[in-house]
């Protein structure tokens, strides 16, 4: 099978690609944010400041993706990392269900 | 995955696609994957329903593949709909012609045979050594079909609203207040600290459910057996996902038992499906599918989508009737 690239389709993927890593950089941010919340580190001000650097984020990544047309595509990108990120979490948690699951898929 | 063509070799590449295991098959079987013609080959008191397959396993486009996978089950869906006791198979199981040179085909002397008669020695063979694979397994095949008749599946699938249980929970309450009173970029923090208050709490609770309720539905059914999880809504919290193998006549009882179920844990989302061929309780133990000790048998395909049913209902708010007819797909091991 020839893989045929057009340019179009490939911006659109690159695009895909950056927005939902920017998505899942914040997601990391926005816990750190949390833990230094509950743990009290932060002034008032500061959380306002940095959540508000996060609703900023939120509405230019919704722009970006309204423009280009990614909304579907960044969506079903993000929840294929999730579930990526669940199996192999699950597989740390669970070792003896995927040493068994290996086993029966064989080498 | 092998398709087990090599082209010089006369019969390979033809065989039987599999659909079911029956004990007795209605005159009108319809047709199959394709609008291919449906046949039976009966051996030892149980039969397969087959069709002519010339090439190697199903595979292409996932709406392709998701179309041939709704045709196979529709066989399987009409056998079962007629009153037979019915093992369906997975998709994709293929008893490849043999390649032991022993075909008739061979021993006519006529050299490789070729065009209509490679495809009926190939067609020959396959069928024999499904005979032989029916004949071998028989009783433990008639005893699984028997245990069977008159049976349907029924899946369940329990999860809890986050949001219905945060309503109840201290914690979660006391940020939900406290978020109103904060500025818009504290509150975009907080509402995140809120989801996973929610979160825990419907996780905790799913956890002190799960063993009750597993319990309760084994009470109800014959058989059970817990599907790997669906992908869950948005704000849901799993807490069980099963199917149920039940006789028809019982199945008020796992709606009653739902409906309880519904009343005692308000937060409770509950999806119930079926009634279905028994495709999750098809499993014989000690039988692998026909053939596949020896090669050229394709396991069940891996190029094929998810074996999530299509046509997802929303949460029921009658339990005595399972919704949606729509048929699950035919189990599809990823």
């Amino acid at each position: 099978m020839t893989l045929r690239v057009d340019e179009g389709s490939l911006k659109n993927g690159v695009l895909t690609l950056v927005v939902t890593l920017v998505e899942v950089i914040q997601e990391a941010l926005e816990h750190q944010a949390l833990r230094r919340i509950e743990g009290g580190d932060l002034t008032e001000e500061e959380q306002e400041r940095l959540g508000q650097a996060l609703l900023d984020l939120d509405d230019a990544l919704e722009q970006i993706k309204a423009d280009h047309g990614l909304t579907a595509s960044v969506a079903d990108l993000h929840r294929g990392l999730d579930d990526v990120v669940d199996e192999l979490v699950d597989k740390l948690v669970n070792p003896a269900r995927w040493a068994e699951q290996s086993r029966r898929e064989g080498p | 995955m092998s398709a087990a063509a090599s082209p010089e070799i006369p019969g390979v590449g033809t065989g039987l696609y599999v659909y079911a295991v029956v004990a007795g098959a209605p005159a009108d079987l319809g047709t199959g994957i394709d609008g291919a013609a449906l046949d039976v080959v009966p051996a030892a008191g149980v039969a397969a329903v087959v069709h002519r397959h010339a090439d190697g396993p199903y595979q292409g486009a996932d709406d392709d593949v998701r179309r041939w996978i709704v045709e196979h089950s529709d066989v399987v869906d009409r056998l079962w709909q007629a009153g037979v006791p019915v093992l369906p198979m997975s998709f994709n199981v293929i008893v490849a012609a043999e390649e032991d040179g022993d075909s008739p085909a061979d021993r006519d002397g006529d050299g490789p045979a070729d065009g209509e008669g490679a495809l009926d020695a190939g067609v020959a063979t396959a069928r024999r050594r499904l005979e032989r694979w029916l004949g071998a397994h028989a009783a433990d095949l008639r005893d699984r079909l028997e245990a069977l008749r008159g049976r349907v599946e029924l899946r369940v699938d329990v999860a809890l609203d986050q949001h219905a249980v945060g309503q109840r929970d201290e914690a979660t309450r006391a940020v939900r207040a406290e978020l109103e009173s904060r500025p818009p970029g504290v509150q975009r923090l907080l509402r995140r600290r809120l989801d996973r208050l929610e979160r825990d709490a419907a996780d905790a609770l799913a956890d002190e459910l799960y063993p009750a309720l597993r319990r309760r539905l084994a009470q109800v059914a014959e058989e059970l057996t817990e599907n790997r999880r669906a992908r869950p809504e948005e704000g849901h919290v799993p807490v069980l996902t099963v199917s149920l193998l039940v006789a028809r006549e019982a199945m008020p009882s796992v709606g009653r038992e739902l409906a309880a179920v519904r009343d005692e844990q308000p937060a409770a989302r509950i999806r119930y499906l079926g009634p279905w061929p028994p495709y999750s309780f098809a499993d014989v133990p000690g039988i692998e599918a026909p053939g596949s000790e020896a090669p050229g048998i394709e396991a069940p395909g891996s190029e094929a989508p998810g074996s999530e049913a299509p046509g997802s209902e929303g949460p029921s708010n009658d339990l005595t009737e399972p919704s949606g007819k729509s048929d699950p797909s035919p189990r599809v091991e990823t």
